[in-house]
């Protein structure tokens, strides 16, 4: 105990029998440490199976004993920071409560939880939280579309400066309307490999990362983001005054609307996403601009990875479906039944839990308030 | 007047030391985050450094770029010209370049290869669950913040940014300078997931110092006096010295650490009056036994609330006591809105 270290005042002679480990100086701090350092070891095992294998690593009395080993450790930390002067115990024990603390307040959900969450809650409650970038985003895409028919409808030569080559791969005013409707509107099936594989495949990648770009542009306030749904909407302004011009109006519309109606929703999506986040950025309202930001990345996770789903669904229905199916009023009741499919499912589910967090939690305000650094 | 003149000096030295403490706080301050756990007790976190993420960075995009090379090697075991093994190879970059990061950062609770190896992880800027919307907002920047600078994606024309590779190399320099002008070091992507990459290093935990001297026959004994000199700072100066010499006796450095061990040992010698010489190979014993005994006497004094942080302060009792602020919080932090530095100075 340290205070024998009080009473031995005399200097050890050469001559002295020698001091053995009884006798030796034991530091109160020391003790502390000897008597917690197993549990310690044991929390620290916990926590490396549990980052290397997950949550599903640990048994039932495992499960039971991390929290207990947790506050054990939290309640040393505690001690030993305003007792001990030993700075690698110290230390030592600051970095294993921080992994524990991550450990036991870390993620609780599987991926399975957040999944069926994202379907049942999160994705539409993220679409309507969104309904006024929603709005603004298919202005400017339907504007534009209706400004490029117009445009093109006016002065054909504009259709060339509308529609990028690669994306007309051929079909322009100097093809004819049979020319359009056999290898365009009505071209024959090619085939499981090359429309289910590889043109899908090319449509997916494709149109994701456009999207993905359609979101990150916003950063910039916002101002690519329209560009790119301006550029979007005037594309198929002039595809259709293409198509009318040669009396394939109809035929177009319906082409188009097949997979259109789901592709358009999501371009719509995640450029209304993309223009929230470039209104975030400069208009955070009352709160500070990284709280404005947090709050908003969260909802439109949900929302791009709707995107993604919505992506997926339509670079199917594009690729093959959609020459699978070569009649106008199929196309057309296809198309319609999936964009109404889509909206009415947006609308309509998980309203119960609108004003909750995105996961499903109640808001977090008190999470804002425990922090220090607010 | 030398006498004048030393004292003179001391004044100065001891200005620049505490200019220095004074610094090293502050970068403390700067760096370092608190989240107050649940059971109320201040978790001190330490953001990463610039310097590391990038480390981390360049290695996860290595990581990538093997990934992305066995699939090709894989592939060429195919003819490469049929559609499928063509799909599936640029499927299968579309996938690696894109979903990289999420899925380790889903998988691993906010962490990479690259980042594992260095320690980083990344946390909830508030503290509490690190959500799967979280990592994914995190995650969705990538395109703009990796890809749009490289000019990967530079073949659209429908991009209105490809013009010009000034453009990109402005966005990249823009986009990788963020981390360097918030408090946080967030890039974009961790503004939108409300995150930050702190370090969280494997805890170590060596030999308590003060147990190796039961080891030998021989301990050395101080007086109350001799040990009421230093304070915790030259404590854990001392405590430093003997573990790094510990490392570097094992790396057969053992002559250098010697004598830095003889300077200081001599320092002490001097300063607490030990008269007694003490014989070269028992430096390092009589080094610990000292530690031993200061450390026990500053402890008892902190268990009665004396701390005492360094030579030239006397032993400190506890400030008038402050409305509690909240149960187990050790002090009231200097600064309430971020983390109060070490109180070990």
């Amino acid at each position: 105990m340290t205070g024998r270290l009080f009473d031995r005042r005399r200097r050890p002679e050469p001559g002295d029998a020698p001091r053995g480990e009884a006798e030796a100086l034991t530091l109160r701090s020391a003790q502390f440490r000897r008597g917690r350092e197993e549990s310690w070891a044991r929390l620290q095992k916990l926590i490396d199976k549990l980052d290397a294998k997950g949550a599903k690593a640990l048994d039932a009395a495992e499960a039971m004993e991390l929290p207990k080993l947790y506050q054990a450790a939290v309640s040393s930390l505690a001690v030993a920071r305003n007792t001990i002067l030993d700075r690698n115990l110290v230390e030592h024990l600051e970095s294993l409560c921080l992994q524990a603390y991550l450990a036991v307040y870390g993620p609780r959900r599987g991926l399975g939880e957040c999944l069926s969450s994202f379907l049942r809650r999160s994705w539409p409650q993220s679409v309507r939280a969104l309904k006024r970038e929603i709005l603004a985003a298919a202005l400017l895409f339907f504007v534009a579309a209706a400004a490029g028919l117009i445009m093109v409808r006016s002065d054909q030569s504009a259709y060339n400066l509308l529609v990028p080559p690669e994306i007309a791969q051929g079909r322009n005013y100097l093809s004819s309307a049979e020319e359009l409707s056999r290898e365009g509107l009505f071209a024959p099936w090619s085939g499981f490999e090359s429309s289910f594989i590889h043109f899908a495949n090319f449509l997916f990648r494709n149109n994701f990362t456009v999207c993905l770009l359609c979101f990150g542009l916003g950063v910039a306030a916002g101002v690519p983001t329209a560009l790119l749904l301006l550029a979007n909407g005037l594309t198929v302004g002039a595809f259709l005054a293409l198509h009318l011009d040669k009396g394939l109006g109809l035929d177009f519309v319906a082409w188009l609307s097949i997979h259109g109606t789901t592709e358009i929703t999501a371009v719509i999506l995640a450029g209304a996403a993309g223009l929230g986040f470039g209104a975030k950025l400069v208009f955070p309202g009352g709160r500070s601009r990284s709280a404005a930001l947090a709050d908003y990345g969260r909802r439109s996770a949900g929302l791009m990875a709707g995107v993604t789903l919505l992506l997926l669904t339509a670079s199917f229905l594009e690729s093959g479906l959609r020459q699978l199916a070569a009649s106008t009023p199929l196309r057309l009741a296809l198309g319609l039944a999936a964009g109404a499919a889509w909206w009415s499912y947006f609308a309509l589910t998980g309203r119960e839990t609108d004003g909750r967090e995105p996961d499903g939690r109640e808001p977090s305000g008190t999470e804002i308030e425990r922090r220090v650094g607010r | 007047m030398s006498a004048a003149k030393s004292s003179a000096r001391a004044v100065k030295a001891a200005a620049a030391a505490d200019r220095r403490r004074r610094r090293e706080a502050d970068q403390l301050l700067k760096t370092r985050r608190i989240v107050v756990s649940p059971e109320g007790l201040p978790i001190k976190m330490t953001l990463a450094p610039n310097g590391l993420r990038l480390s981390a960075f360049l290695l996860d995009a290595g990581l990538m770029l093997a990934m992305a090379l066995a699939v090709v090697l894989l592939l060429s075991q195919f003819d490469l010209q049929t559609l499928t093994v063509m799909t599936a190879f640029q499927f299968s970059m579309f996938l690696i370049f894109n979903f990289y990061f999420l899925s380790f950062e889903l998988a691993w609770q906010g962490r990479t290869p690259g980042k594992k190896l260095h320690g980083l992880r990344v946390v909830a800027r508030q503290g509490g669950e690190l959500t799967v919307s979280a990592i994914v907002a995190r995650n969705l920047t990538r395109m703009v913040e990796i890809y749009l600078p490289l000019g990967f994606l530079a073949r659209s024309s429908a991009d209105p940014a490809s013009a010009n590779p000034l453009v990109f190399l402005l966005w990249g320099v823009l986009v990788s300078g963020l981390p360097r002008l918030n408090k946080d070091r967030r890039r974009l992507g961790d503004f939108l997931g409300g995150t930050m990459v702190i370090l969280a290093p494997k805890p170590r935990l060596s030999d308590d110092l003060s147990t190796q001297q039961t080891r030998r026959d021989r301990t050395y004994v101080f007086t109350p006096q001799q040990l009421a000199i230093y304070g915790n700072l030259e404590l854990q100066i001392l405590e430093d010295l003997l573990r790094k010499a510990d490392f570097w006796s094992n790396k057969r450095q053992s002559k250098t650490t010697e004598e830095a061990l003889a300077v200081v040992s001599r320092k002490i010698c001097a300063k607490i009056g030990w008269t007694e010489p003490i014989p070269v190979g028992e430096v390092r014993n009589f080094l610990t036994d000292f530690y031993s005994a200061e450390r026990a006497v500053l402890e008892r004094g902190l268990l009665f609330g004396r701390r005492k942080a360094d030579q030239r302060s006397e032993p400190q009792a506890p400030a008038a006591p402050k409305p509690p602020s909240r149960a187990g919080e050790p002090s009231a932090p200097r600064r309430p809105t971020r983390g109060a530095p070490r109180r070990r100075p």
